[in-house]
């Protein structure tokens, strides 16, 4: 499903360029739950932001479900990311001013016209155990409520795939465990989860986790990760 | 996602109601002054237009009095050189714009006597066809008739103040009033005209037939006025000419020379008088356009802030699908509404201002529903305009940079 392949991104620094991730390939199958690992600065949300097409690499190529992302325009990363991919942050990020209803319907908005988004908008409330709270402003609810919110937005739309930040980050340890068993779920009805954490905990419940340093794979650490169904990492030489 | 652009800005703008008002503040002031400065120049202007509709009748006629330049005023038999007679008003009935052609004999300060009173009014001796021409109603009885102006019937038809003054509350129709010392019978009463121009009543007055007057009362056959009623009134300066062209013509005037008649025109004179744009009323209108210039200037300028301040919700929708295109028609389209409603406000508020002057203060007011529109239209393209750019900018954010800041 993904493929990563050389992948270097760079960021105009001041004066020099900085580079965020080197050399980066990465293969993820439909239905696996990797999870990035690193220190703080390592890189890993510019990874996932390129995994999630919020960016474009620098160089190398990265093909999600077989089409070359990097050769996409603005509008098509628009709709790949509308209808593909469901992104979950470490602050939520709900729209404020904005009901958790009307939140979860927001991805519908820019998707093609269908019916039923009403009943769909329910079904994922009740999947994430929020329909009671529909109706309330983010500012309203508790940190777990709203990821349980910015869950169900990111699946409203059916994605194959969902990439998460951080996303018990900013919860406690309760609230993150029951965060975690959500994707869990998730995961076991099919969808293809990234996420990324420092929590060695949180990836426990991954079925592989890849560790970047200084915005390269380290494949020690990969080495060291829990037996894994899936693909193994294809490492980039280093 | 057009439709759905439109409900996202009209949600915004309801949840953040100070922020648009402020935003539309502007707008709704220049929109306010403008609807209130037409409005009292509407008024005045339709108060003039009243009057003089008092005094003309019918707006679509063009007037004839005898004598050139040096008649001054409004002739009548005392005053009036002797060059309009009836075969005159007969000529011009061949214009083909011309409709009808009325004759009137005036005399000011004719005596009366009716019901043991004595007093005086304005006596006028009509074609039968004056009525009509003028627009007048019959409040009771009729007016005269062509019949009644071949016999000389000694016939009145009175204005509703002689009818007040001389009959009091009962039936004036059928009493006898002496005009000059010679008895009429007393056929109709005109329904009130209500103030001239100079605020003096338009219902002291009595007509009788012209054949009776120009033989009984004045044994003269020349015209003090004559009333040309025309079929298609945006023609009038055209048919002006066309009649002097005609009485120069049968009174044997060179078109060098100076006639011996005048033409005017009520609707011309109007349009004099009626002029009512003062300095004042003016520059009150630059202040209302002023204002919804500077209304854009503060939409833009705020929802500039405002986009800077939502840089995480453009980019949180931006990772959930929407295109620069939806971005841009959300943060434009709110612009636009807000001026819209800002407008529409105004245009309530000083509807309602003017609806509340007239009643209370008896304020010649009247809203000027082009005008209205207008404003309406010019405040949405303002909003248009000073929407753009902040839009664009919002369009133009990139969803991975903003959704790394925190």
């Amino acid at each position: 499903m993904i493929h990563l392949e050389h992948v270097t991104k760079t960021f105009d620094g001041f004066g020099s360029p900085v580079t965020a991730i080197h050399d980066v390939s990465l293969h993820v199958d439909a239905g696996e739950f990797v999870a990035i690992v690193g220190p703080s600065g390592s890189g890993k949300s510019t990874l996932l932001q390129i995994l999630g097409c919020l960016d474009v690499p620098s160089s190398g190529r990265y093909r999600l479900n077989g089409s070359d992302v990097s050769s996409l325009d603005d509008d098509a990363l628009s709709r790949l990311r509308n209808e593909y991919i469901g992104f979950v942050f470490q602050s939520f990020n709900l729209i404020p001013r904005t009901t958790a209803r009307e939140n979860v319907e927001t991805p519908l908005l820019y998707g093609a016209p269908g019916n039923g988004a009403d009943a769909r908008v329910d079904e994922v409330l009740g999947r994430v155990g929020m329909l009671h709270r529909a109706k309330h402003y983010p500012e309203a609810l508790s940190g777990g409520e709203q990821q349980r919110v910015a869950i169900a937005r990111a699946i409203v739309n059916r994605p194959k795939l969902l990439i998460a930040d951080e996303p018990t980050g900013n919860l406690d340890q309760q609230t993150g465990a029951e965060i975690m068993r959500l994707f869990g779920e998730l995961h076991r009805d099919g969808l293809t989860v990234v996420l990324v954490t420092h929590d060695p905990q949180v990836a426990t419940a991954a079925g592989r986790v890849v560790s970047l340093v200084d915005g390269m794979l380290d494949s020690s650490a990969d080495a060291a990760a829990r037996p894994v169904s899936a693909t193994p990492v294809a490492q980039a030489p280093r | 996602m057009t439709r759905g652009s439109w409900s996202l800005a009209l949600r915004t703008i309801r949840r953040a109601k100070l922020r648009s008002s402020l935003m539309g503040l502007g707008i709704a002031l220049g929109v306010l002054a403008i609807v209130l400065t037409v409005a009292t120049g509407e008024g005045a202007r339709r108060a003039v237009q009243r009057s003089f509709k008092a005094m003309v009748g019918s707006l679509d006629v063009l007037f004839v009095q005898p004598g050139g330049r040096a008649q001054r005023g409004m002739a009548t038999m005392e005053s009036a050189v002797a060059t309009l007679v009836p075969e005159d008003a007969e000529a011009l009935r061949a214009i083909p714009n011309v409709a009808d052609v009325g004759m009137q004999q005036s005399a000011q300060n004719t005596p009366i006597e009716a019901g043991g009173k004595s007093g005086t009014t304005f006596l006028f001796g009509t074609s039968p066809n004056w009525r009509a021409i003028r627009g007048d109603s019959v409040a009771a009885g009729r007016y005269f008739g062509a019949d009644d102006d071949q016999a000389l019937a000694r016939v009145i038809v009175v204005g509703a103040d002689v009818a007040r003054d001389f009959f009091g509350g009962s039936a004036a129709v059928g009493q006898t009033m002496r005009v000059n010392g010679v008895e009429f019978e007393v056929i109709g009463v005109l329904a009130a005209n209500g103030a001239g121009p100079g605020g003096a009543s338009m219902d002291n007055l009595a007509y009788i037939p012209i054949g009776t007057s120009s033989r009984r009362l004045f044994n003269r056959n020349y015209l003090s006025l004559m009333s040309v009623k025309l079929r298609d009134a945006a023609q009038s300066a055209t048919t002006q000419q066309a009649v002097e062209r005609v009485l120069r013509e049968r009174h044997s005037i060179a078109a060098t020379a100076l006639p011996d008649f005048r033409v005017s025109s009520p609707g011309a004179m109007i349009a004099r008088v009626a002029n009512v744009d003062t300095t004042l009323r003016k520059a009150l209108l630059w202040v209302g356009v002023l204002a919804l210039v500077i209304g854009g200037a503060m939409i833009a300028n705020l929802m500039f802030a405002a986009t800077s301040s939502r840089r995480r919700e453009i980019a949180i929708r931006r990772a959930v699908g929407a295109t620069r295109a939806d971005i841009l028609r959300q943060i434009w389209f709110e612009a636009v509404l807000v001026a819209l409603v800002a407008a529409i406000v105004g245009e309530v508020i000083g509807l309602a201002a003017i609806a509340l002057g007239a009643r209370m203060m008896g304020f010649s007011l009247a809203p000027s529903w082009p005008v209205a529109g207008a404003a309406i239209a010019a405040s949405v393209a303002i909003g248009m305009v000073a929407g753009f750019l902040p839009a664009r900018r919002a369009a133009a954010l990139h969803p991975s940079v903003a959704l790394r800041e925190s």
